[in-house]
């Protein structure tokens, strides 16, 4: 079923805000139908076009919070599903740069750049990453808040209950010390180059 | 050059792009010459990188868990000799009752499936049109895209002034997809407003539903209260107690 784009904006303004919820919804409400096609068009198991859907999903929303998605000029659900396929063929076949026609897969921007960009994380990356969950509040939430959702200090403080948005500038640069003093003991000099 | 002094915020600017003219020039001839401050720069690349992704993976999680939660799999349980031989026995009781319960419970879909029709929105788009949020909202119900309009009125419903109109058609919604139980919450609600533009439509789809569910005691009740009152359904109502006794 086609839905209005002026509806789906409403929606759109929802996860713009970073609200994982509506994202969570927005996966439930589209992988069904993702699913059937990834497994009539590419004989994929259900578990694999779940998998694919979930890092669509993922790649959907990096664009959205790092503002490269900005305003939505098709559907939601074309969006995403674009996004999806191409993850799909690169996922079958790296090198594979064939075009699938479908009804849901004429979104009039590129998702193949979203995808390009998908990041391969280096050794050290990948152990910072693990660190993380080592992390204390309020600093994981902070931390989260300004660079994962790129929320403002004026929204954070308010989100945290901080006095203002002072407060939570200071607090934010002794979280990053703080996780960069977990990092330094973790690892030695040459692991961090 | 000595002169220059950073802070971290410059250094998120530059990660991100968003150093511009000379101040990114200085920013990075500061880096060709100072070497502690080009690592500075790369470790906290690293660690907006590992970040980023520490989030994305726990953001994968939710997905994963949201599948789990609706699968909602029973765990499998050892059952007691004296269930087993209850069972058996329910078995037969089955057995000699079977037929007499499975027609009646066709009887009672194709009975549902006479009197039901979906709600119609009532709610005008020219005097809803002062708010546009409503317009939109109530736009899915119409097109019966039932799981958006789900989403978008509980996001609505969050709101303490949020309109009667939003759980009645919640309410609707959840009964249009199955989730009956749900539906009967929400409709309870709007029952216990006593608004007498809602109140009767909700009480003619409890019934409805109650039917659906073959909870013939509760589908009864209701539609009696509903047959001996001033309700638009009143009639209605009792049509379909008539069939159903």
């Amino acid at each position: 079923m086609t839905v209005s784009i002026s509806g789906d904006k409403e929606l759109f303004e929802l996860l713009r805000k970073g609200d994982e919820d509506s994202l969570v919804k927005v996966y439930q409400l589209f992988k069904g139908n993702y699913i059937s096609w990834g497994q009539k068009n590419f004989l994929l198991s259900a578990e694999e076009c779940e998998d694919i859907f979930q890092d669509a999903i993922i790649a959907f929303n990096d664009n959205i919070r790092t503002k490269r998605l900005t305003e939505l000029n098709c559907s939601l659900k074309t969006y995403i599903f674009s996004i999806a396929k191409n993850l799909t063929i690169k996922r079958l076949n790296n090198n594979s740069r064939e075009e699938l026609k479908d009804e849901y897969f004429d979104a009039p921007i590129d998702p193949r750049e979203i995808v390009d960009q998908m990041i391969i994380l280096s050794e050290k990356q990948q152990k910072i990453m693990s660190l993380l969950k080592f992390l204390k509040e309020p600093c994981y939430s902070i931390l989260k808040l300004y660079y994962y959702k790129s929320y403002s200090m004026e929204i954070i403080a308010r989100e945290l209950n901080y006095k203002n948005e002072k407060v939570v500038k200071s607090q934010k640069v002794r979280c990053m010390n703080e996780l960069k003093k977990l990092v330094k003991d973790r690892f030695s000099k040459g692991d961090l180059g | 050059m000595a002169g220059f002094k950073y802070n971290i915020d410059q250094i998120d600017d530059f990660l991100n792009e968003r150093l511009k003219g000379e101040e990114l020039i200085a920013f990075k001839s500061y880096m060709q010459i100072e070497e502690a401050f080009r690592k500075e720069v790369e470790l906290q690349k690293d660690l907006l990188v590992g970040l980023n992704e520490h989030f994305n993976k726990e953001l994968k999680k939710k997905l994963i868990n949201s599948d789990k939660s609706i699968a909602n799999t029973p765990t499998k349980k050892v059952i007691p000799p004296y269930i087993q031989y209850g069972f058996a026995a329910s078995v037969v009781v089955f057995l000699a009752f079977g037929y007499f319960f499975l027609f009646k419970s066709i009887d009672n879909t194709a009975l549902y499936n006479e009197f039901y029709k979906p709600y119609p929105n009532i709610v005008n788009p020219q005097v809803r049109g002062e708010e546009n949020l409503q317009a939109d909202i109530l736009q899915y119900y119409e097109i019966a895209d039932y799981n958006t309009a789900i989403i978008l009125l509980e996001k609505a419903l969050e709101k303490k002034e949020a309109p009667l109109a939003f759980r009645f058609y919640y309410g609707l919604s959840l009964m249009e997809i199955g989730k009956t139980e749900q539906a009967i919450i929400v409709l309870n609600q709007v029952t216990e407003s006593k608004d007498i533009k809602f109140n009767d439509p909700a009480e003619w789809y409890l019934g409805l539903i109650y039917l659906r569910r073959n909870d013939l005691i509760k589908a009864k009740d209701i539609f009696e209260t509903i047959a001996n009152s001033n309700s638009s359904y009143e009639k209605r109502a009792g049509e379909l107690l008539e069939q159903l006794n």
